[in-house]
């Protein structure tokens, strides 16, 4: 092999390989007369962008509102015979929902229901369709949900299986023929190569299946001009609106009158896209111009907005399988059986618990992990805005084991 | 005469700017019997490929990325695999997304190429680009197709390219699987302590290698190395990094060319900077004991 043509590292400055070596876990220099105390969080800045998050705290909470009857709780239920010889076990799956449910609420599943729900309600299952087959909501979870709704007297119709975008809840199996009798809802569609997205007035077909007056505002965030989009057309194919406001789906502020969450188990960096995220993204549009700037802030402060505060009632976490690393789009390599599902009404304590597990197996796997603060200041916030419990101390983790 | 040379000219001219086609790379169907292209490609540029992977474009943007080619294949009812060939701005790239997403490779012993395959997924990393290829029903017959498709594209891409800069690092106490190329904060997350910010200006011309390093018990120590162009570059760079580390590290010792850190967790770390490249050592359980003693 040719010797490489940089410069030579100088010795004197930067180590060569036989000094790296020798001064891998050096002694201790002189540094008892350093103070070691925790550094602070990651303080806000005088640079922090401007919400309407205010205007949500403002308005009233309802019966139902975050964190739920059950705040910090958390119950983890594991069975291996959820998921056996990669397949998943529809029955199993069912049982520890129902382990889930009653552990969490300390009632039975029929208590439970009345405890969130009335057979008027319209319920909305947030699934996370992405990555399918090995990635995505579980349809047999959803099953449990439905089959327990159901079951105690809320007619199919008034269940609606969601997400934002229709053709990924038809790619990932939300089909009419997979749940006959329940409503499969996109809150728009987007046309990866064409013109479809446009109506005849030339703006996104999808336009009225928004709430123009329910929105998360953050003020000079736009959807012009971000990277990874041609152009203004490119973005409002997949994101509908490009100004300072996401709109919300009409779905959710005008039918849904309660919300199941059942996000899927990944990470994303070194957060995770799980509870929070799954809502705090797939509720509302123009969410592209959000990522750089405020990403996991929005996972919070939109949960905050009273559409989903308030109808938020159940959060079920799909653990059977997990990613721990490449996500959050699906990278099989990093895909592994958590035969786990996570139930809490406080989806702020839920995250919390889940984020410590992953970085555990992230470490366990030999993923280099950044635990910076950072990475869950949007949890601690929450339990600022008192939407849920973010300290650890203060969660309370049951786990069950079949 | 005149006129043709005068085309012909500005042929050559504009051929450069011409967009590279990458769909003749695209295996036919029933290269593998049985299995057939299901609808027409597709493809995304650097412009558009949140339209393609979401939040999962950032990485491929950071490092450099030109274009996507997306192939789907299917074979009877159930069998579909998703090809997805990425041509990535130059081999750098295209090896930084592959230590990124590649984990603990394993490897089929009759394909000699840069990979790692599952029964679920395949990346394959060769010149400027990444193959990606999904088996969506993990069905152990699909490998073998997997490969076939491999073997396609690969034998008509050109040789693997330079990737000298991976020689900066010592390969000895180097954990295994820690390797990273940087080329922007994105890529640098896990292993930068300084900042979630480019305050080492990354670009598509100054990548970074990094990896871990253990000897002994105990948590590994961090090694990175920035080549720049020369020293006013990295000279600039250091200036510039001193000036936005974190509010979360404290700078506990400075010269003109190192300044000695304590990051969030109160690990110690070090960045000096000699000539055209700054190096990172950082996670270490103490300052190494000349830059406790200053």
């Amino acid at each position: 092999m040719k010797t490489p043509k940089y410069a030579s590292l100088p010795d004197t400055t930067l180590l060569n390989r036989r000094d790296f070596v020798k001064t891998l876990g050096a002694g201790a220099a002189a540094l008892s007369g350093l103070m070691l105390g925790r550094p602070e969080l990651h303080a806000a800045t005088g640079d922090e962008v401007v919400t309407n998050i205010g205007d949500f705290m403002k308005t009233p909470k309802g019966p139902h509102a975050l964190p739920g009857p059950f705040p910090g709780k958390v119950v983890q239920v594991i069975d291996p015979q959820s998921l056996l010889n990669d397949a998943i076990d529809g029955r199993a799956v069912r049982r520890m929902f129902e382990q889930g449910v009653t552990s969490l609420t300390g009632k039975n599943m029929k208590q439970s229901f009345r405890m969130f729900f009335t057979k008027e309600d319209v319920v909305g299952l947030k699934v996370n369709p992405v990555g399918p087959p090995l990635i995505n909501t579980r349809p047999e979870l959803v099953d449990a949900a439905i089959d327990w709704l159901d079951g105690n007297g809320l007619p199919r119709k008034n269940i609606v299986i969601w997400d934002r975008f229709d053709y990924m809840l038809r790619d990932a199996g939300f089909t009419a023929e997979r749940f006959p009798g329940v409503a499969i809802e996109g809150l728009q569609t987007m046309d990866e190569k064409g013109n479809s997205w446009k109506g005849a007035d030339g703006r996104h077909v999808s336009i009225g299946n928004f709430d123009m007056d329910a929105f998360y505002y953050a003020k000079g965030i736009e959807g012009k001009g971000v990277r990874g989009y041609t152009d203004d057309e490119n973005y409002l194919n997949q994101h509908v609106f490009n100004n300072e406001y996401s709109y919300f789906g009409r779905l959710v502020t005008k039918k849904l009158t309660k919300i199941v969450n059942l996000p899927a188990f990944k990470n994303t960096g070194n957060g995770i896209s799980m509870a929070t995220k799954n809502l705090g993204y797939g509720s509302l549009c123009n969410t592209g111009r959000l990522q750089a700037p405020l990403v996991f802030r929005v996972c919070t402060e939109v949960l905050a907005a009273p559409w989903i505060r308030d109808k938020l009632v159940l959060t079920v976490t799909d653990g059977i399988r997990g990613q721990y690393d490449g996500g959050p789009d699906v990278n099989a390599q990093f895909v592994y059986p958590n035969h786990s599902l996570y139930f809490a009404t406080d989806p702020f304590a839920l995250d919390m618990i889940c984020q410590q597990q992953m970085v555990e197996k992230r470490k366990a796997m030999g993923v280099k992990v950044n635990e910076h603060p950072r990475f869950t200041d949007y949890l601690r916030l929450a339990e600022k805005l008192e939407l849920g419990i973010a300290d650890p101390a203060k969660i309370r983790l049951t786990t069950l084991r079949a | 005469m005149k006129k043709i040379l005068s085309a012909g000219l500005l042929l050559l001219f504009l051929a450069p700017l011409v967009r590279a086609d990458d769909t003749p790379l695209l295996p036919p169907s029933n290269l593998a019997k049985g299995w057939v292209r299901s609808r027409p490609a597709k493809v995304f540029t650097s412009s558009d490929l949140y339209g393609y992977i979401d939040g999962g474009a950032e990485i491929f943007l950071e490092y450099g990325f030109e274009r996507l080619t997306v192939q789907q294949y299917v074979s009877g009812k159930t069998g579909e695999i998703t090809l997805e060939i990425y041509r990535m701005t130059d081999p750098v790239a295209a090896q930084g997304i592959y230590l990124m997403k590649c984990g603990e490779e394993h490897r089929d012993s009759s394909f000699a190429e840069i990979h790692t395959l599952s029964k679920y997924q395949m990346l394959v990393r060769r010149a400027s680009f990444l193959l990606n290829l999904t088996n969506r029903d993990g069905d152990a017959r699909a490998v073998p197709v997997m490969l076939a498709f491999c073997r396609y594209i690969t034998g008509k891409l050109g040789p693997n390219g330079d990737l000298r800069i991976l020689d900066l690092l010592p390969r000895e106490g180097m954990v295994s699987h820690s390797l990273r190329i940087f080329r922007g904060p994105y890529s640098l997350q896990s292993y930068n302590p300084l900042s979630d910010k480019n305050i080492f200006l990354l670009n598509k011309s100054v990548a970074a290698v990094g990896a871990e390093y253990r000897a002994g018990p105990g948590e590994p120590e961090t090694l990175i190395r920035i080549p720049y162009p020369d020293t006013l570059a990295a000279d600039r760079a250091f200036r510039y990094a001193r000036s936005q580390v974190d509010t979360s590290v404290r700078i506990l010792t400075q010269s003109d060319e190192s300044f000695a850190f304590r990051d969030y967790r109160n690990r110690f770390g070090l960045l000096r900077r000699a000539r055209e490249i700054i190096e990172i050592r950082a996670n270490l359980s103490a300052l190494p004991a000349e830059e406790g003693a200053r």
